[in-house]
């Protein structure tokens, strides 16, 4: 059972994976795309104030230098005034309407101050002869090249009030030159109130980048320059290119990033900064994107839970059902699945439930049938058994009967044989020559009654099966020289000759040596039976298709055709044989019986007159 | 070599006789037995030179009557000749390797039963 979980685990970590997959995909990329426009969305907010910011402190201040020009233009007219009085009136009426004027001055075309008011003692109004030569100051030759002028912005000693020299031309025909001192602190004021939120901060600065107003007022007397600062430095090198809602991000004084919104004033040069620092800007971002990314967090681990627990249900109906197909695979044909949702894997465990019954069902019908035939093949097992026991029985019976007979016959034969001998032998006294010739006969025929004995006992248990060759390698010569041993005395006392020619290739035989010997010796005697006086029988081996063929041949009377088969059956002799009355009519058949179990083939070739040869084959099985 | 006493174990009467007569005939003492158990008896009494034993006896059978011989101290040394009317395949072999001293088939061939009869007494004897 280690298959299940490991499937478990692959399936529900596959579907988990997918969905959480899916989920963090949907929710990632919403929440980079919400987050890439709130993103915009805020800069584009924050940038926009800053823009309009610098752009309206720009235009208070445009509208003020603006003002100031126009004030000063409108006293420098050329009046019959020959000495002074008619500027000086002039000047007292625009310090008086003007406040920002602290101090009004004409130069006349020598640069020569001719007329000169002070705000501060604006009934006292001077009027001197055209005295000091200022004819070198840069109010003066700026103002004379170019009309206009607009002097660097200084700070009052006292109350540290920024004020600045501006001038203008007078308009023809002597052509002098208006010089005012001109309080900034609408300039400041405007600059202050330009600033943005908690951290926010405007400033502007010069041409040259120098401060020209800054919240913080001790960077302002510092003189402090801030064109190095990157926001500042690209806005007054790329000035002619520098559009007025650029916004550029910058660094402020301590290196901290800021967003930086400037705009131009021209004249008369200056450059207005509204600034913030980046982190306060997008502050608000900032937390958008931590509220975004801690709802991600959440919406993973809901997603990543709600997977788990989806693939979990997806997969333990799968699940039950392998176990269960397991356990019926294993033999547990009762095992039934329990799935009770109404969907596919329902529907699979319900098909699962049918096949595993249909499955017991056949399976108990084939164990039925198993079991029958097991029971019909036990009785036959038992009947067969029974009847080879009682087979077993008979043949028993009939080997004992065989044993009984032998042993029956023979003893009584004893007492016929013993008594003959002892009288023939005349240990009990003479007798007469017809005396001895009966016991001759009588010992003869109970020779010839022993050898029946022999043969019928020996006939009897090749029929019931009880010889038992004893099959072992043998010489096939010697087994010939045996049997010629056997009948030689009788040859020799018949004159009879008996030559034996064995094919030297083929010595070694398998079968049993004394039955073969047995053989040869009833066709032997036989031959050397019939064979007339002074004849020769001839013994011969020779190979026949894969055999071994030995054959006994005599010149004998011969056999007449129709007894060639018959002789080979029991108690059936040929006419020659009857004739002689000796022998039993059993030794060919016994004959027969035994090249048979050898698995060979005994005939015989003969004609009437011409001698007889018995052959038989034996299966050549070589060593 | 003649007088020696040959105990005789057959049933057969007819039989007993012929052994009995060409023993006796040929210079032998004879002791004569029908049964297993005379013929135990009659050899722990007697102590004859031989035992010329059948093997179907009424009561038991050679072999086992061999076997006793055998087992008493006084009779184990006493040849003993199977002489039987089992002759078929094998018998002979039998019979020997059960202990036997030697093995005739009837019907017996007298001169040979003689000759076997003096040999088995003339070991003895020696």
């Amino acid at each position: 059972m280690a298959a299940p979980p490991l499937l478990h685990h692959r399936l529900i970590w596959k579907y988990t994976t997918v969905v959480v997959l899916l989920v963090a995909a949907a929710i990632v990329s919403v929440g980079v795309t919400e987050l890439y426009f709130s993103y915009e969305d805020s800069k584009l907010a924050v940038t926009g104030v800053e823009a309009d910011k610098a752009s309206s402190a720009a235009v208070a201040i445009d509208q003020f230098i603006r003002e100031i020009v126009d004030d000063l233009d409108s006293v420098a007219g050329s009046p019959i005034d020959p000495d002074g009085s008619v500027r000086l009136q002039e000047f007292g009426g625009l310090l008086q309407r003007q406040k920002v004027f602290s101090e009004l001055i004409y130069l006349d075309a020598n640069g020569r101050d001719c007329v000169h008011a002070y705000s501060f003692e604006i009934d006292k109004i001077q009027s001197r002869t055209c005295a000091s030569d200022r004819t070198s100051s840069p109010e003066f030759v700026r103002t004379k090249a170019e009309k206009r002028y607009f002097g660097d912005v200084a700070f009052d000693d006292r109350d540290a009030r920024p004020h600045m020299t501006v001038a203008v031309i007078e308009h023809a025909p002597g052509e002098g030159v208006i010089v005012a001192d001109v309080d900034l602190g609408t300039v400041r004021d405007a600059i202050a109130r330009a600033r943005i939120g908690a951290a926010g901060y405007a400033y502007a600065v010069n041409s040259r980048g120098e401060l020209i107003a800054h919240p913080d007022k001790n960077l302002v007397l510092a003189h402090t320059n801030l064109a190095s600062l990157p926001q500042v430095q690209g806005a007054l090198t790329g000035a002619a290119t520098v559009r007025s809602d650029v916004v550029t991000s910058g660094r402020d004084l301590a290196g901290n990033e800021v967003l930086s919104a400037f705009q131009r004033v021209d004249p008369p040069g200056w450059w207005v900064f509204v600034e913030e620092p980046l982190s306060v800007a997008f502050a608000p971002i900032e937390s958008a994107i931590l509220r975004t990314a801690l709802l991600l967090v959440v919406f993973l681990l809901v997603a990543v839970v709600t997977s788990v627990l989806l693939a979990r249900n997806l997969v333990r109906p799968i699940e039950s059902i392998q176990v269960a197909a397991a356990k019926i695979g294993s033999g547990a044909l009762d095992q039934r699945i329990d799935i009770s949702s109404r969907d596919e894997l329902g529907a699979l465990a319900e098909e699962f439930n049918r096949m595993a019954a249909r499955l017991q069902a056949s399976y108990v019908g084939l164990e039925q049938q198993v079991q029958a035939r097991t029971q019909e093949l036990g009785s036959a097992l038992a009947e067969l058994d029974e009847k080879s026991r009682e087979l077993e029985a008979a043949s028993h019976h009939k080997s004992e009967f065989l044993a009984d007979m032998s042993h029956e016959l023979r003893t009584p034969l004893n007492a016929i044989s013993g008594f003959s001998q002892v009288l023939r032998k005349q240990l009990l006294g003479e007798i007469n020559e017809k005396q001895a010739e009966y016991l001759d006969d009588i010992l003869a025929s109970a020779r010839h009654l022993l050898s029946l004995i022999d043969d019928v006992l020996d006939l009897a248990k090749v029929e019931a099966g009880h010889i038992e060759l004893e099959v072992t390698p043998f010489s096939l010569r010697g087994a010939l020289e045996r049997g010629v041993v056997i009948v030689r005395e009788r040859a020799t006392r018949e004159g009879v000759r008996i030559s034996l020619s064995s094919d030297p290739g083929v010595d070694t035989m398998i079968g049993d040596e004394r039955r073969i010997t047995q053989v040869v010796f009833n066709l032997l005697s036989n031959a050397v039976k019939f064979a007339p006086a002074g004849s020769t029988v001839d013994i011969a081996v020779a190979p026949l298709d894969g055999q071994v063929r030995i054959s006994v041949s005599d010149s004998g009377p011969g056999i007449a055709p129709a007894d060639q088969e018959r002789i080979f059956e029991e108690f059936q002799q040929a006419a020659a044989g009857k004739e002689q009355r000796e022998g039993t009519g059993l030794g060919l058949a016994l004959s027969r019986r035994l090249v048979e179990l050898h698995g060979g083939h005994i005939w015989v070739d003969s004609e009437l007159g011409k001698g007889s040869t018995f052959a038989f084959t034996l299966p050549m099985q070589q060593m | 070599m003649a007088g020696e006493q040959i105990l005789v174990v057959e049933d057969n009467e007819r039989n007993m006789k012929l052994f009995r007569d060409v023993l006796r005939a040929t210079g032998y003492r004879t002791l004569e037995a029908s049964t297993a158990g005379q013929a135990l008896m009659l050899a722990t009494q007697h102590r004859p030179a031989l035992v010329l034993m059948d093997i179907r006896l009424p009561d038991m059978s050679g072999a086992d009557a061999l076997n006793a011989l055998r087992m008493d101290e006084r009779t184990a040394d006493i040849p003993v000749l199977a002489v039987t009317a089992q002759a078929m395949k094998g018998d002979r072999a039998r019979f020997i390797e059960a202990g036997f001293d030697g093995y005739l088939s009837k019907p017996v061939d007298i001169d040979e039963f003689l000759a076997t009869v003096e040999q088995h007494c003339r070991k003895r004897g020696q």
